[in-house]
């Protein structure tokens, strides 16, 4: 099987010394689902956002769905994220000012597609969320539960190669995060690579492969 | 799965991101349609900051269309002879003949003298001390020079037949004020080199020469009289004809002093003007009279010509600053003064 991100021992370090990933090795497998837990503060967002090349890493190497992201352009890294990544945030970051189906439109514009064809796609992408009959809701009329499903329509409507999920259940009650997580499931069994950070142990319980941090180090790996 | 047993996807070359103009468009006409308020916001903050950086340019523009306009109104074609100074330095007298030469000159439609008279000083009444002579200068001037000037009276009136007998006097604009003398009514009299005269007109702001505006007019005939001048003119005004300007400029200083013709200067007002302006950061809008100006050098003989008209601005404050006395570039917030030219007799005080 073909790995969809790699990292090789890869430092991210902050001014003043702050390391914030210190060598951390890694490799995730096409379709591989895997949770990571850990405190507050030890690396998991930082590792997220280095595998999304939301940030570059200070040493190491990052390979994402096969690409050296050291060697790309800013450009290369924008399209590696508008074809090959979906992000799902705690915090939505939807457009309250638009409808469901624009707003997972709107998460394609990168790819160069026609509105048209982005809306289809967003149509289906929502159906296969179960919001059929909230296409064309705006953001501020729909529950949590339903804005973070808007927001995993959004990450798999352009069929990503990785969905990268940062606590997508931690601004949802536990009826609400557990059909989250459930769909995240469901959708990933497709064939998308998922890496989900989460603080909730019964949720990694879940997940067939968990990574635990500490200090910005993976203290273990069920892969290893 | 292991690392091992992996293999790496197929390292393709990154597509792209793209975001065709159109769907930039539409997702920015979105932006502004889905947030009318911040839009509506954002285009008054645009409106008003565009319309206080028209505002602040407009105000000195329309300034200095005022001043152009001003000029313009005045006339371009008038030419100022001085007399200026010897390779050696010494001061160049003008002939008492230049001024009938000047008149007699094809295309010179009209032109005033002003004799410089030194010896005598102005005051308000003779209890003023006598250092006290707020830097009022005494001419002695015939009776068109407001009409070759293109000055107008603001109250009395100029020189006539009158003044060539009887100590009349007339006031610059700034010598009324430093006089405090607003009017002409009644009997108003000045204390002018030990004699009392009487002020019978004020004029306006002479706008192409202001140095005449601190200075008080006598008639000719009765400064040689009263104060022993010599009719050597100081200054010379010509008024040519339009479309004859330069060719007129070329032969002022010859028609003026044959014999020393390199010690006259001849200058244009009116460049001076626009050069001042220009140098405001706008380059004055182009009239027939600017159209093809000219600084000229007496000196050299030739007239030094800007490349195009209204196209360069450092051209003409350069070239007005050539043609202007030495003292008025060291003051370029003030007229230049023809008192302080090197040709000029010494000031009043």
């Amino acid at each position: 099987m073909s790995i969809a991100l790699s990292l090789e021992a890869v430092s991210k370090e902050y001014p003043g010394e702050v390391f914030a990933l210190r060598d951390v090795s890694v490799q995730v497998t096409r379709g591989e689902q895997v949770a990571v837990v850990g405190p507050s503060g030890s690396g998991k967002t930082t590792m997220l956002t280095v595998m999304g090349t939301l940030e570059r890493a200070t040493r190491g190497e990052v390979r994402v769905a096969g690409h050296d992201v050291a060697g790309a352009s800013d450009a290369e890294l924008a399209g590696l994220r508008a074809h090959q990544v979906g992000f799902v945030f705690q915090e939505f970051h939807l457009h309250d000012a638009v409808a469901a189906l624009d707003n997972v439109a709107l998460g394609m514009l990168y790819t160069g597609r026609p509105l048209s064809q982005r809306r289809e796609a967003a149509r289906a992408a929502l159906e296969r969320v179960g919001l059929r009959h909230r296409l064309m809701h705006r953001p501020p009329m729909m529950s949590g539960g339903e804005r973070q499903r808007v927001a995993i329509a959004r990450a798999i409507a352009k069929r990503p190669l990785i969905v990268l999920a940062d606590e997508p259940t931690g601004n949802l009650d536990s009826k609400s995060g557990g059909e989250v997580i459930d769909l995240l499931h469901e959708l990933a069994s497709d064939g998308a690579t998922l890496v989900l950070i989460t603080h909730e142990e019964t949720i990694a319980a879940g997940f067939a492969r968990r990574i635990q941090m500490r200090d910005g180090e993976i203290a273990f790996d069920e892969a290893q | 799965m292991t690392a091992t047993t992996a293999r790496l996807a197929r390292p393709d070359r990154i597509a792209p991101a793209r975001l065709p103009l159109s769907q930039l468009i539409s997702t920015a006409l979105q932006a502004l349609r889905t947030r009318r308020l911040r839009a509506a916001l954002s285009a008054l903050g645009i409106a008003i900051g565009i319309g206080a950086m028209v505002a602040v340019v407009g105000i000195s523009a329309s300034a200095q269309a005022n001043l152009i306009a001003e000029i313009d109104a005045l006339g371009t074609n008038l030419l100022r002879l001085t007399p200026g100074q010897t390779l050696l330095g010494a001061n160049e007298v003008l002939p008492a003949t230049s001024v009938p030469m000047i008149g007699h000159m094809q295309n010179v439609l009209s032109d005033a003298a002003v004799y410089q008279v030194s010896s005598a000083n102005v005051y308000r009444n003779p209890l003023v001390p006598t250092a006290q002579t707020g830097g009022i200068g005494v001419d002695a001037a015939g009776e068109n020079l407001p009409e070759v000037m293109s000055a107008t009276m603001t109250s009395g009136h100029f020189l006539d037949s009158v003044s060539d007998r009887f100590p009349e006097a007339v006031l610059g604009a700034e010598a009324a004020d430093v006089l405090q003398i607003g009017h002409v009514g009644g009997h108003v009299m000045l204390y002018l080199g030990n004699t009392w005269f009487t002020v019978v007109g004020i004029m306006s702001s002479a706008t192409l020469d202001t140095s005449l505006d601190s200075t008080v007019f006598i008639s000719l005939p009765v400064a040689e009289r009263m104060f022993a001048v010599q009719p050597n003119p100081s200054e010379i005004y010509v008024r040519a004809n339009q479309n004859q300007v330069p060719q007129v400029s070329n032969l002022l200083a010859a028609t003026a002093d044959p014999q020393q013709s390199d010690g006259v200067q001849v200058s244009r007002p009116s460049d001076a003007l626009e050069a001042r302006a220009a140098a405001k950061g706008q380059s004055p809008r182009c009239s027939p009279g600017s159209a093809r100006s000219r600084c000229w050098s007496a000196r050299s003989g030739s007239p030094t010509s800007w490349s195009s008209a209204c196209s360069s601005a450092a051209a003409r404050s350069a070239c007005a600053a050539r043609s202007a006395p030495p003292d008025a570039t060291s003051q370029p917030n003030s007229w230049p003064n023809p008192r302080s030219w090197p040709c000029s007799a010494a000031s009043p005080a």
